[in-house]
């Protein structure tokens, strides 16, 4: 496991990475969001900022998210990059790294809005929660 | 002369070349002048030579010289010769020889000399050779060496370690010789650290002929911005040639010497953010700290961030200057208690109540029997949700021995993210074992949202001979949405030290839960490898980390995974350090959405790090650089790149306060899949007069977003001012004095004088003595009162007998002086032998006190044995001889000897005398005892 997960690595590293630019993207959420979430484990906290998708290649997506975080210690701006997939015409899946472990997204498209779950696991406790982005016109 | 010349070039190359090392010597000669063939003039039956052969040798160095017999004398007969020293050099080897006569009359003789050490630079006329020849007048050749000019130069500080307060002044006496061979002007330059501005160095000029030492000192003043701790002094020596040397010194810069010193302190500040989303508005914060009641026992801290309008507030620019709204409190201590009020927080057990956050207040004592934490407060509310929820919460703890046991009783409900939950629970902690083992456990009943169930929890750590283990397992029914880090979790770690270079860690964490937005939750991550110190500044590790994670929620079933190796290797080399890693192996992505879609995919990871920075009190400076490259489908960029360029706590010399500069520069690009990113930073912070401080930041940085795209630039701005405020009236814990214990009586008798500039510390404090010797502490503590030695001038030593309480409970510290003394081992001959020869280097001396303390020396190669600093008494030699080569023993008692303060101690002469030869006779074994070296006595 460990040889092939290493040679995997080599075998990736001498050659380019391709992206995945063939046919139609399933949906399009290139744009601005509004994005807002709530943490409700293993403490509770807000974020509330905006999403932008600034490419969409195919069903690979990479935007940036910056948000200010509100929790009991206290706000702090908090910003990462994005990458992930438009699985389906409803579904969006995508990573955002404001550390440097993935906060993982996963959305269900309905009109102008996504909604969904958010995942982070931790050594000392996963966090977790609910997110919510509206287009912005 | 024309066929010499290839000898004597030969002979030239072998000795220039030839850099014989014996007994430390180094020999070499080179030959300047021409061998002049004019023949000698008649001068009554002596003539003297032309032929002045010049050779070039250094200090405590052997030279050769080489050459001709002169030509007047003729070749066909043998020529006797002699040499006449003159001067200081010394000739090697035997002063009289024969040239035997050549068919072609051309002979050369090579003779040996030494340079002492402290020659001086210049020509020096070693002495002549004078040439025989029967029935020809003799013939003198002078000889000269030049003595090259060496330029060196060494320093003596007579303290290394000084303690003053700020605004003071040290002086800092030093003894500086001229260790080289000839007149110099040495300059003498104390670097202070740059942070104190430009009036912090300090220059002396001494003019020193070669050999020749001089006393001095320097003073130095501690600005009154300097901050508290230790400072580094750096004393060079410099001629026209370049540094000849270095030294450091350290200023422990002590709190406490002024009024102000120990009151409490009120930093208040007022920062505004330019650019970026939101208006301009101002924004206040206060910070306080320090004592406010009880004669400083106890302390205050709080901190308060107020926005003039709390809807425009810029949390990324005031982050930056140090500002963190939502975090306001007020803490007050004891030395075993602590209440603290606004924003506070209690972490009972993993099975009774994590993360309880809120405004309230929270109370804690830790007593030398019991314990006790409790917490009154309502969850911050980030959203409406109807109700407020309340946090209650406490303990109770009994220390038993080293272990203890505690009951714990919590109500908490957070209506906001739906976590409740109601808990009585009881554990207790072990006593530890011989081996560092320590077992701990609770059990608890809990009542949460959907239910009530247990909670147990059992851990062991161990901290014994280089190993670290910790083992813990938890279930808390009710999960994370009952205050708990999870449904079930266990975590285990081992950090072992394997041999002196290598080293393995490994961690392991399992966790299963439940959430509001996940009704199954499982994760779990490893980390294993070795560390391998290659030298004491080069680590190399290996590393294998896994972790992986599914959950399934209404939005569908996510999971992930992940497997890398990684080698790095980590190295320091003075102020600089490098480290890089390259890691490589594969992630994984699932999805099941309740639409049908699905993922699987599984893909190689690659990513190599470097960086490379330099440290100093000038600053830190670091170059960065990272790759990284994923394959497909596994929600991660393709390739990034990040470059980065820091420069970190910079002090300028600018203004009379200096001020202290950071820099940043990040670049991130992404090979086209998004726009390459750039972002720059700079902060300036620049004490004012009058306690005050300005912080300039600016950013801009095109990650974060801004309405009309792009980065634009956001200048944080603080304006900061300290002032003191004394709330308490501190009252004196501990005082005392520091005195010369002249006499060793522990005793402080009329005429012992006190000492100043000696650092003392006591718990956190520290204290410096003044003019007449006297200290004082302002915080009670526990701990005693000790000495710093190092701050102690050289030759005297801190009385190992405890400090003892004088008139007024005041603590008489007495600090003995000391001197040296030398024992020289001479070996000596007797009736039957000659005197031995032979390296004493082995011999070990010892001197015995009355109470039993032994000290102890090795003798140089001359046999001097110095013990620097022994204090007053009575004294007894010892000597051991078992490891000398040449068997050598002591006859008669060992001299004793009185040590008194202020008086030196002669040269102390012990003979070492031949063993006596004997034969070993194998039929009368008893006879050929005590025939080994002397052993000690």
């Amino acid at each position: 496991m460990l040889a092939r997960a290493m040679l995997a690595g080599i075998v990736i590293a001498g050659c380019k990475t391709p992206v995945d630019c063939s046919g139609l993207p399933p949906v399009r959420v290139l744009g601005a969001w509004s994005y807002s979430a709530t943490q409700s484990s293993p403490t509770t906290a807000n974020l509330a900022g905006a999403l932008e998708i600034t490419g969409q290649c195919g069903s690979t997506l990479s935007g940036t998210l910056d948000v200010t975080e509100t929790d009991a210690q206290g706000s702090r701006r908090r910003m990462g990059t994005v990458s992930g997939l438009a699985v389906d015409s409803v579904t969006v899946d995508f990573d955002v790294f404001l550390a440097t472990v993935g906060r993982r997204h996963l959305g269900r498209i309905a009109g102008d809005s996504i909604r969904g779950t958010w995942i982070e696991p931790g050594d000392v406790g996963t966090a977790s929660g609910s997110f919510v982005a509206v287009r912005v016109p | 002369v024309t066929a010499v010349r290839p000898l004597l070039a030969l002979a030239l190359l072998v000795a220039a070349q030839g850099r014989v090392a014996a007994q430390g010597v180094i020999v070499r000669g080179e030959r300047l002048g021409a061998v002049d063939s004019t023949p000698p003039r008649p001068d009554g039956d002596l003539a003297v030579s032309a032929d002045t052969p010049q050779a070039r040798g250094g200090p405590r160095s052997v030279v050769l010289l080489i050459f001709a017999v002169p030509a007047a004398l003729a070749g066909d007969t043998g020529v006797t010769y002699e040499v006449i020293p003159s001067g200081r050099m010394q000739f090697l080897g035997p002063l009289r020889g024969e040239v035997p006569a050549t068919a072609n009359g051309d002979r050369v003789i090579a003779l040996t000399v030494r340079v002492p050490a402290q020659t001086p630079a210049g020509r020096e006329v070693v002495g002549r050779i004078r040439f025989f020849v029967a029935g020809q007048p003799r013939v003198d050749v002078m000889c000269a060496i030049d003595v090259p000019r060496l330029q060196r130069a060494s320093l003596v500080l007579e303290r290394r370690v000084f303690a003053a307060h700020t605004g003071e002044r040290i002086t800092l006496n030093y003894r500086l010789t001229n260790s080289g061979n000839a007149l110099d002007t040495i300059d003498l330059r104390i670097a202070a650290p740059e942070r104190w501005g430009r009036g912090g160095g300090v220059a002396v000029r001494h003019i020193l002929v070669g050999g020749d030492a001089v006393p001095g000192s320097a003073t130095v003043s501690i600005p009154h911005a300097a901050s508290t701790g230790s400072n580094q002094l750096q004393v060079s020596l410099r001629d026209a040639s370049g540094e000849l040397g270095m030294a450091d010194a350290v200023i422990e810069v002590v709190d406490g010497g002024t009024s102000q010193a120990g009151a409490a302190r009120l930093l208040t500040s007022i920062a505004s953010v330019l650019g970026d989303t939101t208006p301009a508005t101002p924004v206040f914060g206060f910070e306080f700290e320090g004592p406010v009641a009880g004669a400083g026992a106890v302390r205050g801290y709080g901190r308060l961030v107020q926005a003039v309008d709390p809807r425009h507030i810029n949390v990324r620019g005031l982050s930056r200057v140090g500002l963190f709204p939502g975090t306001s409190f007020l803490a007050i201590n004891g030395a075993r208690w602590r209440l603290t009020a606004g924003s506070a927080s209690q972490m009972f057990t993993d099975i009774t109540g994590v993360n309880l956050w809120g405004r309230g207040a929270a109370f804690t004592y830790d007593g030398a029997r019991w314990t006790t934490a409790s917490l009154l407060a309502r969850p911050i509310v980030f959203s409406d949700s109807g109700r407020s929820g309340y946090l209650v919460a406490g303990q109770l703890g009994r220390r038993i021995g080293d272990g203890m046991v505690h009951a714990t009783l919590s109500s908490a409900d957070d209506p906001q993210s739906n976590r409740r939950l109601d808990a009585l629970g009881l554990g207790g902690t072990g006593p530890t074992f011989r081996n560092g083992l320590q077992f701990s456990g609770e059990v608890a009943a809990r009542r949460f949202a959907s239910g009530t169930g247990l909670g147990w929890l059992g851990e062991a750590t161990q901290q014994y001979a280089g190993r670290l283990l910790f083992v813990r397992y938890s279930h808390a029914a009710g999960g994370s949405a009952a205050f708990a880090p999870a449904l079930d979790m266990f975590t285990a770690s081992l950090a072992e030290r394997v041999t002196d270079r290598l080293a393995v860690a490994s961690a392991l964490w399992i966790s299963r839960d439940a959430s509001p937005t996940f009704r199954r939750l499982h994760s779990s991550g490893w980390s294993g490898g070795p560390q391998f110190a290659l030298t004491p500044t080069t680590t190399v590790e290996f590393e294998v980390r896994g972790s992986a994670f599914d959950a399934e929620g209404a939005a569908g079933a996510i999971g992930s995974s992940e497997l890398l190796a990684r080698i790095g290797a980590i190295s320091r080399r003075g102020d600089y350090f490098v480290t890089g890693s390259v890691a490589a192996g594969q992630a994984s992505r699932s999805l099941a959405a309740p639409g049908g879609a699905m993922i699987d995919a599984f893909a190689a990871r690659f990513l190599v790090r470097g960086t490379l920075g330099r440290s100093t009190s000038t600053g830190v400076f670091e170059a960065a650089a990272s790759y990284e490259q994923n394959g497909v489908g596994i929600g991660l960029l393709p390739r990034q790149y990040v470059l980065t360029l820091h420069a970190g706590a910079v002090p300028v010399p600018l203004g009379p306060f200096g001020l202290v500069v950071s820099a940043d520069v990040q670049r991130y690009n992404w090979f086209g899949i998004r726009p390459a990113a750039t972002v720059l930073r700079a902060a300036v912070r620049l004490p004012l007069p009058d306690d005050f401080t300005v912080t300039v930041d600016v950013e801009r940085n095109p990650l974060y977003l801004t309405p009309g795209g792009g980065g634009s630039w956001n200048t944080a701005l603080k304006l900061e001012h300290s002032l003191a405020l004394p709330l308490a009236r501190l009252r004196t814990s501990a005082r005392g004095s520091v005195y010369e214990d002249r006499n060793d009586n522990g005793l402080r008798d009329a005429g012992e004088p006190g000492l100043a500039g000696v650092l003392l510390r006591r718990g956190n404090e520290t204290a410096i003595t003044d003019a007449a010797g006297r200290f004082h502490f302002l915080a009670r503590a526990d701990e005693p009162t000790r000495i710093d030695e190092s701050s102690l001038p050289f030759g005297l030593v801190a009385n190992t007998t405890p400090a003892t309480a004088g008139r007024g409970r005041q603590l008489e510290i007495g600090v003995i002086p000391t001197a040296p003394v030398t024992v020289r081992l001479v070996p000596t001959g007797d009736s039957s032998q000659a005197a031995p020869q032979g390296s004493l280097a082995k011999a070990r001396v010892f001197v015995r006190d009355q109470a039993g303390n032994l000290w102890s020396a090795r003798p140089d190669s001359g046999g001097f044995a110095t013990l620097y600093a022994l204090p007053p008494g009575h004294y007894r030699v010892e000597i051991d001889l078992t490891e000398l080569l040449t068997p050598l023993i002591l006859r008669g008692p060992l001299p004793e000897f009185t040590v008194e303060s202020g008086h030196d101690v002669p040269i102390i002469s012990v003979p070492l005398l031949p063993r006596p030869v004997r034969m070993f006779d194998p039929n009368n074994p008893g006879r050929n005892r005590g025939q080994r070296g002397g052993g000690r006595q």
